[in-house]
């Protein structure tokens, strides 16, 4: 649908920032256990190894091994002892064993002839002020200042993260609050397309919409198919009153997209579809990147006002 | 080895010798970067696996060549062989069950 063409109106647009956030969204707490497991890592990247004489858990261990059974047939393979990706009966096995030792030990029957090549430790360092600082290069970050940093971060993902979820339920809102003059011609044209994504969606997935049963749509969807077409028809339908409110903000506001604007929205087309800029300017016409860029302005527009709000 | 980023000139000969993950990945994809993060631990507990990365962002002829139509796609490669090819988020129980099928196998 063009939207820049639209007969339908807003008749009363309700003020997206009026939207009461504190029902919506919650406010960042930092996830503990996630810092924790990121602290861990860290600690992991910056392990002591060293040599060791016998094999213990977890431990790094290079060796060669023979045996009638394939799997246990390799010269020189990498083995973290415990982790059960080579086989968990033949690395309970190696526990024990010393370095340069020739043995041979029974693997489900089959006798595997090992021999240890080398063995190393790795040693988590403790978290310390100290260590810290010797990780990050220079700075002089405390384990406090680290933590903080991380939690920093994980707030900015957060406060992103929830901004686009909840952007689409704060459009909602708003439109069930605004009242509009819709037209009759693009509500069908709405309904039409949203049709057609209906069928393109089963089609992608080897089903033809159109020959399936009440019951098999139901399986699919969760929905019969009356409740899926009308849920999908509804989903045009919102974009449609979106895109009215957000031209009218756009006039409100005197928001111009320039040519500048549109070469960068094709730089970034050719960059995710892999395709010379010209082939993208063929599909992605000016007119597409305009109709584009009023849905997109609204939708914007509120996830910049819950960033604010979380911030 | 652990992490390289390949470009075109590298990637054939990153991928060319022994058990290699390769992580076909774009800048803005949400998935991408939790399949990065997995793989970034995955590397810390078994650092003798290579695993390539390929921003197809920046080397969109990598994409194409390796006929990627959607990211992240991570290919299990051997001695320069595609054994097998995922297309989507894959946790880390997955990939280890890989790791023990391609490198051990």
């Amino acid at each position: 649908m063009d939207f820049t063409k639209l007969k339908s109106k807003v008749i009363s647009a309700y003020d997206y920032r009026k939207v009461d956030l504190s029902r919506l969204v919650e406010r960042f707490s930092p996830d503990e256990d996630a810092l924790e497991r990121e602290l861990l890592l860290i600690r992991k990247k910056n392990a002591v190894m060293s040599d060791a004489d016998t094999v213990a858990a977890d431990d790094f261990v290079e060796l060669s091994c023979r045996s009638v059974n394939s799997r246990y047939n390799k010269e020189r393979v990498m083995v973290r002892v415990g982790k059960k990706l080579f086989g968990k009966e033949f690395e309970e096995k190696l526990v024990g064993l010393k370095r340069d030792e020739q043995t041979t030990v029974c693997v489900g029957g089959d006798a595997v002839d090992v021999h240890i090549a080398k063995i190393t430790r790795s040693t988590l360092p403790p978290l310390t002020d100290e260590n810290v600082k010797l990780w990050s290069e220079g700075s002089s970050l405390t384990v406090a200042d680290l933590r903080e940093k991380m939690i920093a971060q994980q707030k900015s993902v957060y406060i992103s993260d929830t901004a686009e979820t909840m952007a689409g339920e704060v459009q909602r809102i708003v439109n069930d609050s605004s009242t509009f003059s819709l037209d009759d011609a693009e509500i069908e044209q709405a309904c039409d397309e949203a049709n057609a994504f209906l069928k393109d969606m089963f089609k992608s997935n080897g089903l033809d919409f159109d020959a399936l049963t009440d019951e098999q749509i139901k399986e699919a969807t969760g929905m019969s198919t009356q409740e899926h077409t009308a849920f999908v028809q509804g989903f045009f339908l919102e974009s449609l009153k979106s895109a009215l409110i957000s031209m009218e903000l756009i006039k409100e506001r005197n928001v111009v997209f320039t040519d500048d604007d549109y070469e960068k929205a094709v730089e970034e087309q050719s960059m995710l579809m892999g395709l010379d800029e010209n082939e993208v300017r063929k599909t992605f016409t000016y007119d597409t990147f305009f109709n584009q860029r009023i849905s997109d302005y609204y939708f914007e527009q509120i996830e910049e006002y819950i960033k604010s709000y979380l911030q | 080895m652990a992490i390289s980023f390949a470009n075109e000139e590298n990637y054939s000969e990153l991928i060319s010798k022994d058990f290699v993950i390769v992580d076909f990945y774009s800048t803005t994809c949400v998935p991408c970067k939790m399949l990065s993060r997995i793989l970034e631990e995955l590397t810390v507990d078994y650092p003798f696996i290579n695993i390539v990365k390929v921003n197809i962002t920046d080397h969109q002829k990598l994409g194409i060549d390796n006929q990627i139509e959607a990211v992240p796609t991570v290919l299990f490669v051997k001695d320069g062989t595609v054994l097998e090819r995922v297309v989507g988020l894959m946790d880390e129980d997955e990939i280890i069950e890989k790791i023990s099928q391609y490198y051990y196998g």
